[in-house]
């Protein structure tokens, strides 16, 4: 560190803060070593890191998760969860007139609401078509919690494999019909 | 005005367009976001980029260790002279006094036409904010703290008689000889030259349309223009009809800029338009139209700023006691 | 029984957010998220367990508002070789007026929360209900408004020793340009971390933490330890040396009106309200300035999660009400005037704790150097970084500290750093989360 005052032209004694040359005597070279290194590495840092974080993001996997798995700490999660497109009287892909889609996602411990609105939808069904009842879907999504504690998965992809006979229920396990909403938190001050 | 007063009447604008704020709802808020950046753009050209650009013929740099009104007041008025003699405008820089990262030794130029000289006075050094942080420099080694030097030109005062130089880099005036052969001191002729036009308003609202559509292009060109207007109701006015016309006219000096009541009577108004102006075009409604709108306008905005400009007003009426011990109620600027 | 809990949980909370808020780099919502986490998965997380809990994380939150002032003002100093603007608090830190300081600031908190507490209960509801049903579908374009707003208002502060010309533009537009830097790579790192979390899903609400540990914790710590900045003695206030009432009641109403705009809007934090409202009102004075802070911080933490515990239209809004929500979904009356009863608590235990809290901090900083309160608080930061994300995490926090320094060495707004949550919620609020999503890496 330089032994002149923090921020005061040496030449001169004037300030000028953390300027390189005095604006008064015009001498240049005037502002700490370390000041200077910070500068040069704070810029390294944050592009290159950057950069490195990216190539790191580009080869990790998010996680893949269950229906059972949801909580309630999973708000804003990014994950992965894969399963049919429930048959039902209120399942199924549908597509309303004001851009939205959504369907629910079954995978044999549970069920959840995927549900992509505006844009967006318009986007996931130009790019990945929009998914029908009984296709086996992976979606790509952030999990959202509501204000009444039910779980909504927000797409940011899906794949769509038409006709899939992959068979996620395994013995004992209930059938996508059978299986109630995620779970959800418990309620009041005394109940 | 404040970039906040004129972004936020920029998206008040905006939202009085039906056909935008049904475009917002519909998933694409871009026309009342335009609004907003068109609102507050003018400015932005001018401080970012004008600013930077504005050359000086002279400089006055004080010393921070020495402090010379004697140096300031007659470089200032040899500035003025060299005008009258070579008559031609001379820009005139006056650099500030940082003494450090939030401190600025404040001094202020004042122009007396009168008496046909210019008065320099060292004040008080102060923060960003213009709060005194220590009084006034000790005069030391024969410099003074205040001096006046004599013009031979006639003055003539285009924005304010006296100038405050605290903060940042210092203001740039114009001295330029009038028809009638006096000198007008100008301040800050890089701003509001050109790019407070009706003239630009408009392309911005067309290159908006081409661009975004028509609520795009209303929005933009419509808040653009606003910001012009507004800003010609102060004191430095604008050059509304550039490229037609080369000079600032003044404004209507029904406020300054940086007044408090106007800005927060501008900002407020605004969001209580937004608000009302969201409400009234979404679907459903929450509330009905029509008489229940102008109601709700003058009991959240109007009301209110009138009983804050009513307290404002008693609180900025002082008592001056005479020297003859007559009590004087005097009314200070808010 | 319920009652005695609600107490119990209420004072407990209170002393945690106490030392919580003494410590740099730690947020109320990682020490309440570490808490909600084992109770969520507790079967006694019904009845008196659970509204003890609940009370003690309302009136961690409030105590927490309080006590964070001690690290922000007074281990935060500067070194004017270093950086463009020095803050209020630092310049009064610098002066030996730093106790002074974080009492304004500590002083404009227990305002904020005293009317808050008055506010919510009589038009809390009525007013917040009928704000979400008009501004509810339009959320995303005024968080672009506030970006755009942020990023257009920053003006240039160099320059202005360069003669006129093209030299002269690039060094004034130095600030500008290193602030929309800051804000494209800090909005780029959270766009990278939404897509890609280093924490498991379970602890999705610590995703951000190392990020904005390196963003707004390490840099100052980093430049205390680089340039050996010295404290000097902090002086005791005495009495009379407050500001004037009318300079603090600008400040009250610039940092209610900015809080309970964060409190209200989502992603939008305490800070950027602050700004707005502080520029809407023209707040000068630093005394009125420092008073807003406070008020603005209390109002944005409390409010946003008592908006949490309304009867009939609770709105979750920050991470606070969402952790409860976790545990407990708030229901009815009896639950509202818990969390208002627990955050009075929380705060009047601030109140008599603020006097000797600021004499021990004034005290360590008197006998031990910038350097090494800097070194420690460091410390203790990336050790938090480490145990809620590993290693991942400490890298993403070294990054987010490079970013954090551009701000502060090239003479920008820190709140440029918030891009880290403003844009990618602002891109996901628009429609472009699966563009995002591609643009950044291959799809599973």
């Amino acid at each position: 560190m330089s032994e002149h005052e923090s921020g005061v032209c040496p030449v001169c004694g004037r300030f000028v803060g953390p300027a390189d040359a005095c604006p008064y005597c015009e001498a240049e070279g005037i502002s700490p070593q370390p000041v200077r290194m910070l500068r040069w590495g704070a810029l390294f840092s944050s592009t290159a890191g950057i950069i490195f974080l990216w190539l790191m993001a580009r080869h990790s996997e998010p996680a893949m998760i269950r229906a059972a798995d949801i909580s309630p700490q999973m708000h804003l999660a990014r994950v992965v969860m894969e399963g049919f497109v429930e048959r039902g009287s209120s399942a199924g892909a549908e597509t309303a007139t004001d851009g939205r889609i959504w369907f629910r996602l079954c995978d044999g411990t549970g069920s959840i609401m995927v549900k992509a609105e505006g844009m967006a939808a318009r986007r996931l069904a130009a790019r990945y078509g929009k998914p029908d009842r009984g296709e086996f879907v992976t979606v790509f999504g952030t999990v959202e919690m509501d204000r009444r504690g039910r779980a909504v998965l927000r797409p940011a992809a899906w794949t769509i494999r038409p006709g899939a006979e992959k068979n996620l229920r395994k013995r004992g396990e209930p059938s996508c019909a059978a299986v109630t909403d995620t779970p959800q938190g418990r309620e009041g001050l005394l109940k | 005005m404040k970039g906040i007063a004129h972004f936020s009447m920029g998206v008040a604008i905006a939202s009085c367009v039906p056909a935008a704020v049904r475009s917002a709802l519909d998933g694409n808020g871009w026309p009342l976001v335009l609004g907003g950046i068109a609102g507050i753009l003018p400015d932005t050209l001018d401080f970012r980029i004008s600013r930077y650009l504005a050359a000086h013929d002279v400089e006055i740099v004080p010393d921070p260790l020495r402090p010379d009104a004697s140096m300031i007041a007659q470089g200032v008025a040899w500035a003025i002279d060299r005008c009258a003699a070579r008559r031609r405008g001379i820009r005139l820089r006056l650099r500030s006094i940082r003494m450090a990262s939030d401190r600025w030794q404040s001094y202020a130029v004042r122009f007396d036409p009168a008496a046909r000289k210019v008065i320099v006075e060292y004040g008080p050094v102060v923060d960003p904010g213009g709060g005194i942080v220590c009084g006034c420099p000790p005069e030391a080694g024969g410099l003074r703290l205040r001096a006046e030097a004599k013009v031979r030109a006639d003055l003539r005062i285009e924005y304010e008689a006296e100038i405050s130089v605290a903060g940042f880099d210092g203001p740039l005036l114009y001295l330029e000889q009038m028809k009638d052969g006096r000198i007008s001191v100008g301040f800050l002729p890089w701003h509001r030259r050109w790019s407070h036009s009706l003239f630009l308003a408009a392309s911005a609202g067309i290159a908006s349309w081409l661009a975004w559509g028509t609520e795009a292009g209303v929005a933009a060109g419509c808040a653009w223009a606003a910001h012009a207007l507004a800003d010609h109701c102060g004191y430095m006015g604008s050059n509304l009809l550039f490229p037609l016309t080369a000079r600032r006219e003044e404004g209507l000096k029904m406020m300054h800029s940086s007044d408090f009541f106007p800005n927060l009577a501008a900002v407020w108004a605004s969001l209580t338009v937004i608000f009302l102006n969201l409400g009234l075009y979404s679907r459903p409604r929450p509330f009905a139209c029509g008489m229940a709108y102008w109601r709700a306008l003058f009991v959240g905005c109007i009301v209110p700023l009138a009983v804050i400009r009513y307290l404002l007003g008693r609180a900025n009426r002082g008592i001056r006691v005479e020297k003859s011990g007559v009590r004087k109620k005097t009314k200070r600027r808010n | 029984m319920i009652a005695l809990a609600a107490i119990i949980g209420a004072v407990a909370g209170a002393a945690v957010g106490l030392v919580a808020g003494c410590v740099p780099g730690l947020h109320v919502y990682n020490v309440m998220g570490l808490l909600a986490i084992p109770a969520a998965h507790c079967a006694a997380a019904d009845g008196a367990a659970g509204v003890a809990l609940t009370a003690a994380l309302a009136a961690m939150a409030a105590s927490y508002c309080i006590f964070s002032a001690v690290p922000s003002v007074l281990f935060a100093a500067p070194d004017e070789s270093a950086v463009f603007i020095v803050a209020p608090s630092q310049r009064g830190l610098m002066e030996g007026r730093g106790i002074e300081s974080a009492l304004t600031v500590m002083a404009g908190g227990v305002c904020g929360v005293c009317a808050l507490l008055a506010a919510m209960p009589l038009a809390g509801q009525r007013l917040a209900s009928a704000a979400n049903r008009v501004l509810h579908p339009h959320f995303g374009w005024i968080l672009w408004s506030v970006t755009a707003f942020m990023l257009l208002s920053e003006w240039p502060k160099t320059g202005g020793e360069y003669p006129a010309g093209w030299r002269r533009l690039a060094r004034g537009w130095m600030t500008p340009a290193a602030g929309l830097l800051t804000f494209f790579l800090s909005g780029f790192l959270g766009c990278l971390l939404m897509q890609r979390p280093v924490v498991p899903p379970s602890s999705a609400f610590q995703n951000l933490m190392p990020a904005l540990v390196g963003l707004f914790t390490l840099p100052w710590l980093l430049l205390n330890i680089a340039c050996g900045t010295r404290i000097p003695v902090q002086k005791q206030p005495q009495p009379g040396e407050g500001a004037p009432v009318p300079v603090l009641a600008l400040g009250f109403a610039a940092g209610f009106a900015g809080g309970a705009f964060a409190a209200f809007f989502p992603v939008v934090t305490g800070g950027v309200g602050a700004m707005l409202a502080g520029q809407a009102l023209s707040v000068r004075d630093w005394r009125a300035f420092l008073f807003s802070q406070g008020v603005s911080r209390s109002v944005y933490l409390c409010g946003s999660l008592l908006l949490g515990f309304l009867p009939d239209y609770p709105l979750l809004r920050g991470g606070g009400s969402r952790l409860i929500a976790s545990i407990r979904r708030p229901v009815g009356q009896a639950d509202f005037f818990l969390a208002l009863a627990a955050v009075a608590v929380g705060v009047s235990l601030a109140c008599w704790s603020a006097g000797p809290a600021l004499r021990a901090a004034a005290k360590l900083i008197a006998r031990f150097s910038c350097s090494s309160i800097s070194i420690v608080s460091a410390l203790i930061a990336l050790l938090l970084v480490f145990a809620a994300a590993g290693w991942r995490g400490l890298l993403v926090a070294c990054v987010a500290a490079g970013i954090g320094l551009l701000p502060i060495v090239f003479g920008s707004r820190r709140l440029n750093c918030l891009g880290v949550i403003l844009l990618p919620i602002a891109l996901e609020m628009s429609g472009f989360g699966p563009d995002i999503a591609r643009f950044l890496g291959p799809l599973p």
